[in-house]
């Protein structure tokens, strides 16, 4: 699940319960009157104490999505409003030793479907906010930039306001304890003394400014963070599938998920290089004969960026930490099927051209995790190694840490197919920045995805203008003599 | 200067690991010269040829791990038939440093039809001809 996923099953529950009026009829009681009573009053009082503890924890996680979302490391005055809400959320929060027998809502609770509607859409929403709970706030973490706590902050005050909403709505359940032990309903006004302090003294008050605050503040890729959270681990696939590039299909899914789960030393990084190049040209005459414009277009650029990555890969670099050596078979076994694949109809070279994108992100960020933690290293030379025999030094290639042009280089190719791999395109700024870093680098222009392309957007470059690796021709420098 | 660190410890082909140093440099010296002359075939095609020259020199790096392979660019100005030879030759000769015969048998062959596949045989190769 993401962030988002979580968020809008809250969502969706919290307008489904704010749906509900005249609660106490919903929970078995006579309803104003004139409803008549259909349950027994034990058991709107069993309905109201669940609900209770069900409210509790969509209290908690509202808190900790306030907590998330501050910025770490002290609160500056500009986050005055949130750190209020903060507060007061802390301060309203339902002591577990008050709830009806003492304790939140138990797992059993939370898993088990409950036969009146009212109740089992208050399990929905705490069940959802427990996924959030122990999955998604913590994995985003330290990973928020600024534009997406804002969106973290208004969607916890939301929350906290639905909830307040929805706690004057219940006061008159069996047994009901309002947020806080208030005893009376929200807040009415702000203090009006002088303008420094009219502000927010309440919770709703400071919910509600809140979410103004945060919503002048929001801009609209800010909204990435609902792609964000937990992901479960990709599991491989047994290929079954009778077709040729519906096995390739599952073979290249394979090939990403192994990329994945073990970091390949440089001579399986080339060797996947190398063979991506190839899937990407057999990719491309299948993507003609489908008629597919844009797929041969992103096809062959795909396999112009591996080309030039090979040159690099195949002179310079090496390194023998890590493995490798499954996705390589794995895509080999995907590159003799699409050799053998013809008119393969358009929604399997959309489909291709998803999972390329799969293998493009992971390839992508191994070259970068290799890069940035010095697993691979540029070869420069040879020298005359310590250790002597009869007298006479043996020469030894020289490695050294990937510096200057070379590392700039090759970050770039793995931001650049990452980026592709994710659908986001770099600001122009950053661009440049990374441009300036090597004389040799060039634009790397991104395009739009192709139409109709599933699940993971496409990012397509332009014919006209062939991708740069921004890879420099030479690293380091090349010495076939050998020292004695 | 490093050398590139391994996992494990052991020391690639036996040849290697027990052979003297003037012997493990003749070795290198070959290792070397094929690698050059498969590198130099592989600048020559461009991104969009079906020839595969790359996979040539993974098997022979392979043949050779966990040892850091001779890196380097060809920096020879020759015929592409004279690179082709030079690579056949040279995969022939590391059968006498210990290298199966079978596993460059198969190394051959990969070349024979790397270059059955490319449809140009008469070119020339320059440094500056990268295939890009």
């Amino acid at each position: 699940m993401t962030y988002g996923e979580v968020n809008a099953d809250l969502r969706a529950a919290i307008v489904d319960l704010l749906s509900y009026r005249r609660i106490t009829f919903y929970l078995g009681r006579a309803g104003n009157g004139r409803a008549p009573a259909w349950g027994t009053p034990e058991q709107a009082r069993a309905s109201a104490d669940l609900i209770q503890r069900y409210r509790a924890i969509v209290w908690t996680y509202a808190g900790r999505l306030l907590q998330t979302a501050l910025p770490p490391g002290g609160i500056a005055p500009a986050w005055n409003l949130p750190w209020r809400l903060d507060e007061r959320i802390t301060e309203m929060a339902p002591e577990a030793e008050r709830l009806p027998a003492g304790r939140a809502a138990n797992t059993n609770e939370l898993g088990t479907r409950q036969e009146i509607g009212l109740v089992e859409v208050w399990r929905r929403t705490a069940a959802a906010a427990v996924a959030g709970l122990d999955r998604e706030l913590g994995a985003l973490g330290g990973d928020l930039d600024r534009g997406q706590r804002f969106v973290l902050v208004k969607d916890a005050a939301e929350l906290v306001y639905a909830l307040i909403r929805l706690d004057d709505r219940y006061r008159h359940a069996p047994n009901w304890r309002l947020l806080g032990d208030r005893n009376r309903h929200t807040e009415l006004a702000r203090k009006r003394r002088s303008d420094h302090l009219r502000q927010p003294i309440g919770i709703v008050s400071t919910a509600l400014e809140t979410v103004r605050w945060a919503e002048e503040q929001i801009t609209a890729d800010a909204y990435a963070v609902d792609q964000a959270g937990w992901r479960s681990r990709p599991r491989l696939v047994v290929p079954t599938a009778v077709d040729h590039v519906d096995r390739a299909i599952d073979y290249l899914h394979n090939a990403a998920v192994h990329l994945q789960r073990e970091f390949p030393r440089a001579l399986a990084l080339r060797a996947l290089s190398r063979l991506n190049r190839l899937v990407a040209l057999q990719a491309s005459r299948l993507a003609a004969s489908a008629c597919l414009g844009e797929c041969e277009q992103w096809f062959d650029a795909r396999a112009k960026t591996y080309a030039d990555l090979n040159v690099v890969l195949r002179t310079s670099v090496g390194g023998n930490l890590g493995r490798g050596d499954r996705a390589v078979a794995d895509a080999t076994v995907a590159l003799d099927l699409l050799s053998d694949a013809n008119q393969p109809g358009r929604d399997r070279v959309l489909r291709l051209s998803a999972v390329l994108n799969d293998v493009d992100n992971a390839f992508g960020a191994r070259l970068q995790e290799g890069v940035e933690d010095e697993r691979y290293f540029q070869r420069t030379g040879r020298h005359l190694a310590m250790s002597t025999a009869i007298g006479v030094h043996r020469s030894a290639d020289t490695y050294e840490r990937l510096v200057g042009p070379a590392r700039d280089g090759l970050l770039i190719v793995a931001t650049d197919l990452q980026a592709a791999g994710e659908g986001v395109s770099r600001a122009p700024d950053s661009r440049r920045a990374l441009t300036t870093l090597s004389a040799s680098v060039a634009d790397s222009p991104r395009g739009r995805p192709p139409k109709g392309a599933p699940q993971t957007p496409i990012v397509v470059p332009s014919r006209g203008s062939p991708v740069s690796t921004g890879l420099p021709a030479k690293l380091g420098s090349s010495n076939s003599g050998i020292a004695i | 200067m490093n050398q590139a660190p391994r996992d494990s410890g052991s020391a690639g082909p036996a040849s290697l690991a027990t052979a003297s140093t003037g012997e493990v440099e003749r070795h290198r010296t070959v290792w070397e010269a094929a690698r050059h002359a498969i590198v130099g075939l592989a600048e020559t095609v461009s991104w969009d040829s079906p020839a595969d020259y790359d996979v040539v020199l993974e098997t022979l790096d392979t043949l050779h791990a966990p040892l850091d392979p001779p890196l380097g660019e060809c920096e020879w100005d020759v015929p592409k038939r004279a690179l082709y030879d030079l690579a056949h030759e040279s995969l022939t000769a590391l059968a006498a440093f210990g290298i199966p015969a079978g596993a460059l048998r198969v190394c051959r062959n990969l070349l024979d039809v790397a270059w059955a596949t490319d449809p140009d045989h008469e070119g020339h190769r320059t440094p500056s001809s990268t295939g890009r």
